[in-house]
């Protein structure tokens, strides 16, 4: 309203340094749009500039400042807005401006411990923002910049190999190269089939997202299906042995977060889903991590740093493969998508484990509790 | 092509369906490959990948039969050679997508997914053979993930039409990770067996009800299979050794174990068609001993046949060195095919027969002058019909045919009877044949006799030549008579009244006596054969008393066709100087003659009589007077006066007053032997037929013809005016009027 009558007395418009130069990325506003912002890493420093550009002859301010901040949204409760990063430069004391200006700002080494995220529930963002103080109406900028967490993890860790099936029916083992990937990895692995004995129409790895928000009774939990890849076409028989190749960088993936501010995890799961010719799915979700490597020019320093220190302690595991089971769905899924009916009903049931469990591998679980209970039963009598 | 030996099977409502079915495919086809290549006209590469992807994904289809797939398959990659050539042509001018083989990758599903791969790995590997063996290596094991039949066949298909030209075909690799062949053997030896247990597992999906027509779906897809053994016979430099090594023990393995028996079939006959002959010798062991492994259902004898009948011609081609001699051929084939019979009881005789005849073939094809291994062929031939209990040999069953077919071996390749007289195991297998059968083999063996001259020399030879053939010497029937005819040969011909009744009681059709005549002029003609050569008159003597006496047995009807050349052959050995013979000779030709007059062939015994006295006439031959006394009285007296008989029968009458006539020197010169060699000058008879002769000239109507006649006739009558002017006037006085009532007449 004050605007409509008086109008900004002001552009404001945050230039940050280097941005042209920088990788961009995705930030998904509030409106829906998308919009490319500048990339930075934990420990940058994060600067630029603030035009202001007058639209009257002069503006009487009563100071301006910019803030870098950190803010965790839950779209369920907008009034919880959690500020975990927050910082403070003052660009001017109060005054009057008589003509454009433009100041420069400079948040040194900035800590930023998290990723930004935009999920479904729940979203994570940087942003600077410029406030000019005034009488009636603040004047407010905020430019968003996108945080990329690095990690690195030696590549000889071991990988996932397991074994799984329902008895008299269908056995395979699979085998994943590694548990953790960057996200321009690619997943290679292999199933064996030990034992055929339904018509498998097709076989397919998809990726989940489960995005968990919030704790204990109010939490809220999301399974997403980010990734569906066909590997196996057609019925195969005993000693078959299918390949996995999956590369990465063709989904839109974020690091594995887990326990971000103690508010929401994000988590990854690489699915297997046999279909057979009944539409019966047959499937097994192991978790995988997921990081963003270094870019090379950071990758070099940390690897030696690394090999200074784990000559001894980074070992190959050699993990003998697990036994557990398969969870079956028999019931048709008739109109709704499948893979992401089973995905949300799952991820639910599972919520209550999740927290204490955090690194357990089996992560797979039948769709209603009672049939949750009969099956682990079904593994305790085999076990 | 291959789709073209298929019958109309696809019931209707089906094929109406796949019609549509494949239409709708083909349409989505056409647009997006219509989009794809206008995204590449603009280079919009990324967009192109999406359209070929869709196109692709058509081929995901599980609704169409074998026969539609195909079709779509190949539009399908057809439009893909766009993609191909486009992204060879971006690539040679330096333009590479960074990471385009990875980037076909993230699409979702896999059958499009692997086509893509598969064009742009074939690209990467035509730009640069930098990281072929890895290429290659990498699209063979992705492959595995189609683990449908159909699609999966198709898809390997792909791979391997792409990598026609680019596998590696050296020994050494030329760079590094270039690859050497033995990347390319493994390369197709990989695709080979997933394609083989592709096609095998086709046959056990869907409803047992069907499985004819899955049956049909998969031969039709055999040369998809095929084609991997053909890739593999293109590569230079698999030689003997490698192939021995590596390719073979691989594919061997694969075939056998699979224990299909279509797959074993083809893919067992593959192998021999594909791979050179040199390979073969060098691998026989191993491949006969897979043989033995494969599944019973497995016609084995097709294979080694097919096999056996490579090597003879290769053996028998031109330029060829022949068969190394240190490869005992024949002892491994036939120690294979014993093994073979031994294992499968349920071999059907003409199975068994046919291998023989295969092995036969091998024989004379390669080992020509070793006649103990054909006789060792037939023996086993014979003992395992034997064995088989195989007593009657119906005719126009596939035994007799195939039957025929290895009696006929022998004969066709040898050219010689002679050699086929000394093998004591094919008298045995001939005679087990019904008899039509066994009169073409016999008469196919004069025939070729014929053919090449082959002349039978000795009396033993004749006699077993004519055993062989005895179904053409004589009726079956006749075998107790023949014996008997045996113990009194050389005096009596075996012209007993019996063969006479024989002659009439079966009195056959038309086309059966033309059948005869047929045999028997062929036997006649063969007699011509029995020839010592000039220089042993003795022996070729004793070989026509031989033949004779062995003809003689065959009843009248066969006497007819045979013994005249037996006659007619003596003659012509009396042409040289060998007096001492010739009234044996002569002795010998007058038993033969007088044989047939008595069966009832007096006309021929007349012929042959003539004949005879025409030949001696023309040789210098001081005992003249054995000629025509052959005729006793009893005989001379009818057959004058049914000559006249006959003579009077002639159709015009001209020709009859003629002969006629002519008759009359009958009645004149004739010698009956009760005169002791004089002439009978039966005057009275002789004006009776010159009378005759000329009633019947006076009978003709034209005027000058009759006056020509007369002429002739008076002629006649000064002839024997003066003949008998010194015989009894009257008769004379007689004869010269009648002259002149004739002339009179005139």
């Amino acid at each position: 309203m004050m605007n409509f009558l008086f109008g900004p007395s002001a552009d404001l418009e945050i230039h940050l340094d280097g941005s042209d130069d920088r990788k961009k990325g995705d930030v998904l506003l509030d409106s829906g749009k998308k919009e490319a912002c500048p990339v930075y890493f934990d420990g940058e420093a994060v600067s630029g500039k603030v035009n202001i550009r007058l639209k009257q002859s002069k503006m009487e301010h009563y100071g301006i400042k910019v803030e870098l901040l950190g803010l965790i949204e839950q779209f369920s409760d907008r009034s919880s807005q959690h500020e975990f990063l927050s910082m403070a430069r003052e660009l001017a004391r109060p005054g009057i401006l008589t003509q454009s200006c433009c100041l420069e700002f400079e948040f040194v080494s900035v800590e930023k411990p998290y990723e930004s995220y935009f999920g479904v529930n729940v979203k994570l963002r940087y942003f600077i923002r410029v406030t000019v103080t005034k009488r009636l109406n603040d004047l407010v900028k905020e430019q968003d910049f996108l945080v990329h967490t690095l990690a690195q993890y030696p590549d000889t860790l071991g990988g996932i190999k397991m074994e799984v099936g329902i008895e008299d029916c269908l056995h395979i083992e699979f085998e994943y190269n590694k548990s953790k990937y960057h996200l321009k990895d690619a997943i290679i692995g292999k199933i064996y089939f030990l034992l055929v004995r339904i018509k498998v129409r097709h076989m397919e790895v998809q990726i989940l997202r489960r995005e968990l928000v919030g704790v204990g009774p109010n939490s809220m939990s999301d399974c997403e299906t980010v990734a569906k890849f066909e590997i196996m076409d057609g019925a195969p028989v005993k000693g078959e042995t299918i390949p996995i190749r999956l590369f990465l960088s063709g989904y839109e993936l974020t690091p594995t977060m887990r326990d971000v501010n103690k508010r929401f995890s994000v988590r990854y799961f690489l699915n297997l889903v046999l279909i057979d010719e009944e539409d019966r799915r047959y499937f097994k979700q192991q978790e995988v991590t997921l990081f963003r490597r270094r870019p090379n020019r950071h990758r070099r320093i940390a690897q030696e740093q690394h090999q200074s220190q784990s000559a001894d302690t980074a070992q190959p595991v050699h993990q003998q493969p697990d036994r557990s089971y398969f969870h079956h769905r028999s019931a048709h899924f008739g109109a709704k998508s499948p893979a992401a009916a089973s995905g949300r009903t799952a991820a639910n049931a599972d919520g209550a484990n999740t927290a204490n469990n955090n690194d357990d591998n089996e992560a797979a679980v039948s769709p209603g509790n009672s049939d949750n209970s009969s099956s682990q039963s079904g593994e305790s009598n085999d076990q | 092509l291959f789709w073209q030996t298929r019958s109309q099977d696809m019931s209707g409502p089906v094929t109406e369906d796949q019609e549509k079915l494949l239409d709708e495919a083909l349409s989505v086809v056409k647009l997006q490959a219509f989009q794809m290549k206008r995204c590449l006209d603009k280079a919009k590469l990324m967009d192109a990948l999406k359209h070929a992807s869709n196109m692709l994904g058509e081929l995901r289809t599980s609704l169409l039969s074998p026969k539609s797939y195909y079709e779509l398959y190949m539009l399908i990659t057809d439009e893909m050679r766009h993609l191909e050539l486009y992204l060879l042509d971006e690539f040679q001018k330096g333009r590479r997508v960074q990471d385009l083989y990875e980037l076909v990758q993230y699409a979702g599903n896999i059958i499009p997914r692997l086509y893509l791969l598969i064009t742009v790995g074939v690209v990467y590997i035509k730009c640069s053979e930098i990281s072929r063996k890895d290429i290659l290596k990498d699209l063979v094991e992705m492959c595995r993930g189609v683990q449908h039949p159909l699609r999966g066949l198709f898809l390997r298909n792909y791979l391997l039409q792409c990598t026609k030209n680019v596998l590696p075909d050296c020994v050494e690799e030329e760079q590094e990770d270039s690859g050497s062949v033995s990347d390319s053997i493994d390369f197709v030896l990989l695709n080979f067996s997933e394609m083989n247990k592709l096609w095998v597992r086709m046959q056990h999906q869907g409803h047992t009800r069907e499985r004819d027509r899955r049956e049909q779906e998969r031969r039709e897809l055999k040369l998809l299979v095929g084609t991997n053994l053909v890739r593999l016979s293109q590569l230079d430099t698999i030689d003997v050794q490698r192939y021995r090594s590596v390719v073979l023990p691989a594919v061997l393995e694969q075939v056998v174990n699979c224990r299909d028996a279509l797959s074993q079939d083809y893919v067992m006959e593959c192998i021999i068609q594909v791979f050179p002959d040199e390979y073969h010798l060098a691998t026989l062991q191993d491949f006969l001993q897979a043989c033995a492994e494969l599944n019973p259902a497995v016609p084995v004898k097709n294979i080694l046949i097919s096999l056996i009948n490579r090597l003879s011609a290769f053996a028998t081609r031109d330029g060829s060195n022949g068969i190394p001699s240190d490869i005992p051929l024949f002892d491994f084939f036939s120690e294979q095919i014993a093994k073979i019979i031994e294992n499968k009881p349920d071999l059907s005789p003409e199975d068994l027969v046919s291998l023989q005849a295969a092995l036969t073939g091998l024989a004379l094809g390669v080992y020509k002058d070793r006649e103990d291994y054909v006789d060792k062929v037939l023996e086993t031939t014979n003992s395992g019909l034997d064995k088989l209990g195989v007593e009657h040999i119906n005719d126009h069953s596939n035994l007799s045919r195939e039957l025929m077919k290895l009696l006929k071996l022998p004969i066709d390749l040898w050219n010689d009877a002679l050699v086929l007289l000394r093998l004591r195991h094919y008298s045995p297998l001939l005679q087990r044949l019904d008899s039509p059968t066994k009169k073409s083999v016999s008469a196919y063996l004069l025939q070729n006799m014929l053919n090449n001259g082959t002349l039978v020399p000795s009396s033993e030879q004749v006699e077993q030549l004519l055993d062989l053939v005895r179904c053409l010497v004589a009726d079956p029937g006749a075998d107790a008579a023949a014996a008997a005819a045996d113990a009194t040969a050389t005096n009596s011909l075996g012209g007993d009244p019996g063969d006479g009744s024989a002659n009439g009681a079966g009195p056959g059709s038309e086309a059966d006596n033309e059948d005869l005549a047929e045999e028997q002029s062929l036997l006649g003609r063969v007699v011509h054969l029995f020839s010592t050569g000039p220089d042993l008159l003795d022996e070729q003597f004793g070989v026509l008393k031989t033949a004779r006496r062995i003809l003689a047995t065959g009843g009248g009807r066969r006497v007819k066709y045979t013994l005249p050349p037996v006659v007619f052959h003596s003659r012509q050995d009396s042409d040289d100087k060998w007096r001492k013979k010739c009234r044996k000779i002569f002795e010998f030709c007058h038993s033969t003659v007088c044989g047939l007059a008595k069966c009832e062939l007096p006309n021929l015994a007349l012929r042959l009589f003539v004949d005879g006295a025409l030949v001696v006439d023309k040789i210098p031959f001081d005992q003249h007077d054995t000629r025509m006394t052959c005729f006793a009285a009893e005989n001379h007296e009818p057959l004058r006066s049914q000559t006249v008989h006959a003579a009077s029968k002639l159709l015009r009458k001209p020709d009859q007053s003629r002969a006629v006539a002519a008759c009359a020197h009958l009645f004149w010169s004739g010698r009956p032997r009760e005169l002791q060699g004089a002439e009978m000058r039966d005057l009275k008879k002789v004006g009776e037929c010159l009378k005759r002769a000329g009633r019947l000239a006076s009978q003709c109507m034209d005027a000058g013809l009759q006056a020509q006649l007369y002429t002739e006739l008076v002629n006649y009558y000064l002839y024997f005016v003066l003949q008998s002017a010194g015989q009894s006037g009257s008769s004379g006085a007689a004869c010269v009027r009648s002259v002149w009532s004739v002339s009179g007449v005139v």
